[in-house]
């Protein structure tokens, strides 16, 4: 385990929790940024005293503002992991404004982090992006289409802007969870598991540890599933 | 093969021109009812012209499906007119090329969300109320290669048409059981002009003339060649008759050998 600096983008508060209580253990510098209106429900948590900005997900000047102050805090930023996943639209009865302002908080959020911290990243000569997401995006079921569907435009987001990035030594993959205790699978999706426990946390964090290491800099765009073997298919 | 559609109704979007008038020629060839719809009411008139103005298995209507009034409209004069919908062929919207991630603008890349993958969810909903009724029905999805090959040029049409693929699946393992078979064609490289766009780009990022980008381009191609309209369209045909009566969920990758992943 190496100690870097991290900048989490998240929605998730549970991942906050596994994401912190495994790299303290490194002395890594995290730093999570959160929605603005999710403040109360990340800092209610054993979190306090973990680096929190908050801004808002749909607004680039609102996360240009959130990344100065972060920079400006004497931080850095060696890898940054985007993990927006909070969504409870449902195909059936979702309004079409609404679905598409789901895109722009998360596919475009996604987009807006990527393209802020990379800039910093080229400035420092290295660095990488991690963007995290479903397992079911590639085994959709109609019901959470809507968040599965912008899973897959971040995938090819993250493959689209892979082969730019590494210009500049900044390394961008992507990795497919599989049923985590934050990152539930629906019944469906669970009879087909090998495996009847969920994945531990700790080999999540443990993949993002391998994956931001500078010395793997020859896995550029790739996706990794950690699922436990729920996706079998070439 | 069985390509006779007699009685039955397709819907085509952005069938004016390219890939969807390609494809409402062989629908009427084949004896079906074709409703067309595109957003330039010249291009609907040209398409006329083209088709065959006194055919009455045809019918226009000026539409976009950006708009959820426009798509209920195009779905009323459907029913109105023929009665029924059996077959919808979502093509529409081309999304542009060009743009790196430092460039993009991001009301533009909204507005491209909304017209191309939520025009689709739009004209599907309505589709499908039809569908279910009839316990039958066939929608066929126009992807677009950016869907499957991600490109730095490419962020606006690419994750949309990724997450059409992703729909697709999810419609199809729905829907299954309702006789309702929901499938996805991704063109390659076809000679539709939309290309050009894409050849010009690669020439001024890699500066070479706009030839020698489309030799480079092509060479990549195992055909060598670009397609042509028609050849979607017979692939979206197959896909839309009863010889393909086992197929849903699926993607059919029209493009000369272009993508050689597994």
């Amino acid at each position: 385990m190496t100690s870097r600096s991290y900048l989490v983008v998240t929605d998730n508060f549970e991942f906050v929790e596994y994401f912190s209580q495994y790299f303290e253990q490194t002395e890594s510098n995290i730093i999570f940024c959160v929605p603005e209106n999710n403040k109360s429900q990340v800092l209610g948590s054993h979190n306090e005293g973990y680096n929190f900005y908050h801004c808002d997900f749909l607004n680039s000047k609102s996360i240009q503002e959130s990344i100065s102050a972060i920079l400006n805090g004497g931080n850095h930023i060696d890898c940054l992991i985007n993990f927006i996943n909070n969504n409870e639209l449902d195909y059936f009865n979702v309004d079409l404004d609404d679905w598409l302002q789901y895109w722009n908080y998360k596919v475009l959020g996604s987009m807006r982090f990527m393209r802020e911290i990379a800039q910093e990243m080229m400035k420092n000569g290295q660095g990488s992006i991690i963007n995290i997401l479903d397992i079911q995006s590639r085994f959709p079921n109609l019901e959470n289409v809507v968040n599965l569907s912008a899973d897959t435009a971040i995938l090819n987001l993250t493959k689209a802007t892979a082969a730019e990035f590494i210009e500049n030594n900044i390394q961008c993959n992507s990795i497919s969870l599989g049923n985590f205790n934050f990152n539930l699978l629906n019944e469906n999706s669970l009879k087909d598991m090998p495996i009847n426990d969920s994945g531990n946390p700790k080999e999540l964090m443990s993949l993002i540890d391998f994956l931001a290491n500078e010395n793997n800099r020859y896995i550029i765009g790739e996706n990794i599933n950690i699922d436990g073997g729920f996706s079998r298919t070439l | 093969m069985n390509l006779d559609f007699k009685n039955k109704v397709v819907v085509i979007t952005g069938g004016s021109k390219g890939i969807g008038l390609a494809t409402a020629k062989k629908f009427l060839n084949a004896n079906a009812k074709v409703v067309i719809c595109g957003r330039s009411a010249n291009n609907l008139q040209e398409a006329v012209q083209i088709l065959g103005s006194d055919n009455s298995n045809l019918k226009t209507v000026q539409c976009d499906i950006s708009y959820t009034n426009q798509v209920d409209n195009l779905f009323n004069i459907t029913l109105n007119t023929f009665g029924n919908v059996d077959v919808l062929i979502n093509n529409a919207a081309p999304t542009s090329w060009g743009p790196l991630i430092d460039e993009i603008d991001e009301e533009e890349w909204l507005e491209a969300v909304n017209s191309k993958l939520l025009g689709y969810i739009r004209c599907t909903k309505r589709a499908i109320d039809y569908m279910l009724h009839q316990k039958s029905g066939r929608i066929i999805n126009i992807v677009g290669m950016g869907g499957r090959g991600p490109n730095k040029r490419y962020l606006t049409g690419g994750p949309i048409n990724s997450a059409i693929l992703t729909l697709t699946k999810a419609l199809a393992n729905h829907y299954g059981s309702q006789g309702i078979l929901v499938t996805a064609i991704s063109p390659g490289p076809i000679d539709t002009g939309h290309h050009e766009n894409i050849l010009n780009w690669m020439a001024k990022e890699a500066k070479i003339s706009y030839q020698e980008a489309m030799d480079n381009f092509l060479s990549g191609v195992p055909l060598k060649r670009y397609g042509k309209p028609e050849e979607v369209a017979s692939a979206i045909v197959f896909l839309a008759s009863q010889d393909a009566s086992f197929i849903t969920g699926s993607e059919i990758l029209v493009d000369g050998g272009r993508f050689r992943s597994l």
